[in-house]
């Protein structure tokens, strides 16, 4: 197992520093001026020739690719994220600030997705093809073919405008959170319903389960012991990756709620060429994926030992 | 609504409540902490639920203070308004004050300070108003304007603004007695009072932690949350009257349906920049809608070093061949913008009297005597088809769908050509590198109210922003007599004469200048669009009692 954690461990060093040089070269050679993008980000108007190259100089971008990047790689070495091009603040607290909007949402998005799927995919499997399965599916299909924009919109209309529940936009309170985690929580619902449902009809399908019943093993006992860690598999793997993508792919939420966050820290970076907040925002989102994929490895290992031998 | 500090009391007491932290808080007071532990985990669930809406009920509207969305928020705790573009917003909120001002009709009158004299070609001497106070009720002096203005111009300072500083070119600042601030210019600049109405060259005093930004206007900075919103409060001493509002809030919403849904959720009372195409609904249900045009301009840089368009007459042809109308109609609902037939709004501050033409025809007339034959409905140039390359980019709604109508007035004539959206920066290289014909932009053409800063950097030869390489010997004098000529009425026909010469040119092609569409509840008084968008409220605004 440790082996097996230290080539994990190793594996994830190499995409860390893939994902930094890559982000890096292609900021670098996007199309347009950085300098350009950063001072209109900073101003928001037009600047003169000489205030640009002035920008140009204090965001390191006037000595070449491998004088900017190792202006970035050697404060991050020793911790440093450094200074946003655009506003000149530290990159780190600021980012954290952004991930501690991002964090909460994403979790209660996925909290609710998990609490409308797995109801809904068990009393699904029950008689597959019965009425109840194909609404399960369709609810599923729906939940996956609305956009979070136009759910947003419509959740907004709904509990906002019409029943003057919660409110519309903004992070201030915890009630700011219940609309966009339920905009969330719907499209993960609709991809962990059709997953958890297939993994078990395909569970319940193995060969080895009539056997098991002929020697009197309980329906419950099956169900617990052989159904659900085989159909768990599956699950688990898409439940991390949804939280994963949840995690840096929530702009369009935060956007619609005016919620600041991971997704709008990362796309003003972009769209401003700040390079020191994309750097960050992406090799933050890179270690997220890495560490889930992580989990989601160890995780496996605990339900299928087979797997952790099958790599030895 | 739950936006006030109550309510994230109670939303915070339910959730402690639910985990047994208890902090009775109103209505949580009726559960005791012997009846929370009664209940099974299902009632307190149940409990914590109902708590949590009952918490969000709508806000009953309030006339002593005002909520507006806008789509940006402030970039920092404390946004020091000489840094980056925080000014916009100090000073739209009414925290902040410059020495000079724009008035609506975008005329320039003393502000903060009493009046502007020119002591010498490079020395102005400002004459500061008597008896203002700062928030923290200091009097205002001639130091301390000193001390707030020159940091801009020092690199390292907090300060330090590069944009502004370029636009102020001090040689010199220094106090004459209490009232007196004289600025030294490396050059004659005749836009320096202007200058003076940037709101990044606000007046501010000392600072404390009460008073992060001390500054002169009717309201006093409170708090600001980076990209959610920007609190302040009436400053009840304010020289010119007491504010209308207690509280004013600046909430940031990127997106403006959201923000649309959010008005009629009764959240906020006011919009800027409400959605075009909704406006005439929105003013149907009893609120208030204003329209009006701003310097914000949409135009064409051409290129004018290389390929069809640097040709003057095919570039007057095209000029002709876009209905501007149409585009105002489709593309903004009739109600976001004016068509333009030069750089600034007509009837306002520098616009000289040029109309914006549509003829088509005559677009035609100026292809034939450009050189180029109609060949089976299609303009064709020296043997070849006439092809406009188009480019743009999409942070600006209506940009994509500008240059696609454009493409489209252009294929009713026979000129084809095609629209590509990509960024900013990309784009300005396509038209730098001669790859595109037309760059369609979107620019404030006049910040602080004099036209002479960004005309030059658009389209003197040797201007910064002047991207499709256009030279005009004769512009670029009268461009420079504009900056050293200190006589307002020699300025106003150097000016004048600068319009005329874009417009027969076609040195740009002005489209429409944006109108500011915001919508307001019903009994908003002393509020009207700004035509730089440098101010949203003042002291007389408020609500109808």
């Amino acid at each position: 197992m440790i082996g097996a954690v230290s080539g994990l461990l190793l594996r994830s060093v190499v995409v860390l520093t893939g994902t930094a040089l890559l982000t890096f070269v292609l900021l670098w050679n996007a199309p347009g001026d950085p300098a350009l993008s950063i001072a209109q980000a900073r101003y928001a108007t037009v600047v003169s020739g000489d205030v640009l190259e002035q920008v140009r100089a204090e965001a390191g971008l006037d000595g070449g690719f491998w004088t900017a990047f190792r202006g970035w790689i050697e404060p991050l070495l020793v911790g440093d994220f450094g200074q946003s091009s655009v506003t000149g603040r530290d990159v780190w607290p600021d980012l954290l600030t952004a991930a501690s909007y991002t964090v909460p949402l994403a979790l209660m998005g996925l909290g609710i997705g998990m609490v409308i799927a797995l109801p809904l995919a068990i009393l699904a499997t029950r008689r597959p093809g019965s009425w109840m399965d194909r609404l399960a599916v369709a609810l599923a299909s729906l939940g996956a073919a609305i956009p979070a924009y136009w759910l947003g919109l419509l959740l907004i209309l709904l509990f906002a405008v019409t029943l003057a529940w919660l409110p519309a936009m903004g992070a201030r309170t915890p009630a700011h959170a219940i609309l966009p985690a339920m905009t969330l929580g719907f499209g993960v619902a609709a991809a962990l319903t059709r997953i958890i449902r297939s993994g078990i009809l395909e569970a319940r399908g193995q060969s080895f389960l009539p056997a098991l019943r002929r020697r009197g093993v309980t329906h419950r006992a099956i169900g617990r012991d052989h159904v659900a860690p085989h159909a768990a598999i599956p699950v688990i793997t898409v439940f991390g990756l949804e939280l994963a993508f949840l995690l840096e792919g929530l702009v369009m939420v935060e956007v619609i709620f005016a919620r600041p966050g991971l997704g709008s820290f990362l796309v003003s970076a972009i769209l401003a060429r700040d390079f020191p907040k994309v750097q960050a925002a992406v090799l933050l989102t890179a270690l997220i994926f890495v560490t889930i994929n992580l989990a989601i490895d160890l995780i496996y290992r605990v339900i299928d030992p087979r797997i952790g031998a099958r790599d030895a | 609504m739950c936006n006030n500090e109550s309510c994230v009391n109670r939303v915070t007491s339910l959730v402690a409540l639910y985990y047994n932290i208890r902090r009775p808080v109103g209505v949580l007071e009726y559960v005791s902490k012997r009846k929370v532990h009664q209940m099974s985990t299902l009632t307190r669930f149940v409990v914590a639920a109902a708590l949590a809406l009952g918490s969000a009920v709508p806000a009953v509207a309030e006339n002593d203070s005002l909520s507006i969305a806008t789509a940006f928020g402030p970039n920092a705790e404390v946004p020091d308004p000489r840094a980056g573009y925080n000014g916009w917003m100090s000073n739209q909120s009414g925290v902040t004050e410059t020495l000079m001002g724009i008035d609506y009709d975008l005329k320039l009158y003393p502000r903060v300070a009493e009046s502007i004299a020119q002591a010498g070609p490079t020395t102005w001497r400002v004459t500061l108003r008597e008896g203002v106070t700062f928030h923290d009720g200091s009097p205002l002096t001639a130091q301390t304007v000193v001390d707030a203005i020159a940091p801009i111009s020092e690199e390292g300072s907090a300060g330090h603004n590069a944009r502004i500083a370029k636009l102020l070119d001090l040689a010199g600042l220094s106090a004459q007695g209490e009232r007196v601030v004289v600025f030294e210019t490396n050059a004659p600049n005749a836009a320096f009072p202007w200058t003076l109405s940037e709101p990044g060259i606000a007046v501010l005093g000392a600072v404390s932690q009460a008073f992060p930004i001390n500054a002169t206007g009717p309201y006093i900075f409170r708090e600001a949350v980076p990209d959610q919103f920007y609190r302040v409060e009436a400053n009840a001493a304010y020289r010119l009257g007491e504010p209308g509002f207690d509280e004013v809030r600046i909430v940031a919403s990127g997106d403006p349906a959201t923000a649309a849904l959010a008005f009629e959720a009764g959240e906020v009372d006011m919009i800027i920049n409400y959605p075009e195409a909704d406006f005439e609904r929105i003013q149907e249900t009893g609120a208030l809608g204003f329209s009006a045009p701003t310097v914000r301009l949409y135009f064409f840089t051409l290129n004018a070093a290389s390929g069809p368009m640097a040709n003057p007459m095919i570039r007057r042809a095209v000029s002709m061949a876009i209905d501007r109308d149409g585009i105002v109609q489709a593309a903004l609902s009739g109600v976001g913008g004016v068509p333009a037939g030069t750089i600034y709004p007509a009837g306002k501050g520098w616009a000289s009297d040029i109309a914006p033409v549509y003829d088509p025809a005559g677009a035609e007339k100026l292809l034939e005597e450009a050189g180029a034959v109609k060949e089976g409905g299609r303009w064709m140039l020296d043997g070849e088809p006439l092809e406009i390359d188009i480019v743009t980019y999409s942070s600006r709604a209506a940009l994509p769908p500008t240059a696609e109508l454009t493409q489209a007035f252009l294929q009713a004539i026979g000129v084809t050509s095609t629209v590509s959206v990509g960024e900013y920066g990309a784009s300005a290289d396509a038209i730098k590198d001669g790859s595109a014909d037309m760059f369609l932009q979107a620019w404030v053409t006049t910040p602080q109210g004099d036209p002479g800063a960004v005309l030059e950097t658009l389209l003197k030869s040797d201007g910064g922003s002047n991207a499709g390489g256009y030279t005009n010997s004769a512009l670029d004098t009268l461009l420079e007599a504009g900056r050293t000529s200190f006589d307002p009425d020699r300025r106003r026909a150097i000016y004048d004469a600068v319009q005329e010469i874009i417009a027969a040119d076609a040195a740009l092609i002005p489209v429409f200048h944006v109108n500011q569409v915001n919508v307001a509840r019903a009994g908003l008084m002393g509020y009207a669009v700004h035509p730089t968008e440098t101010y949203w409220i003042t002291h007389e605004t408020r609500f109808e009692e």
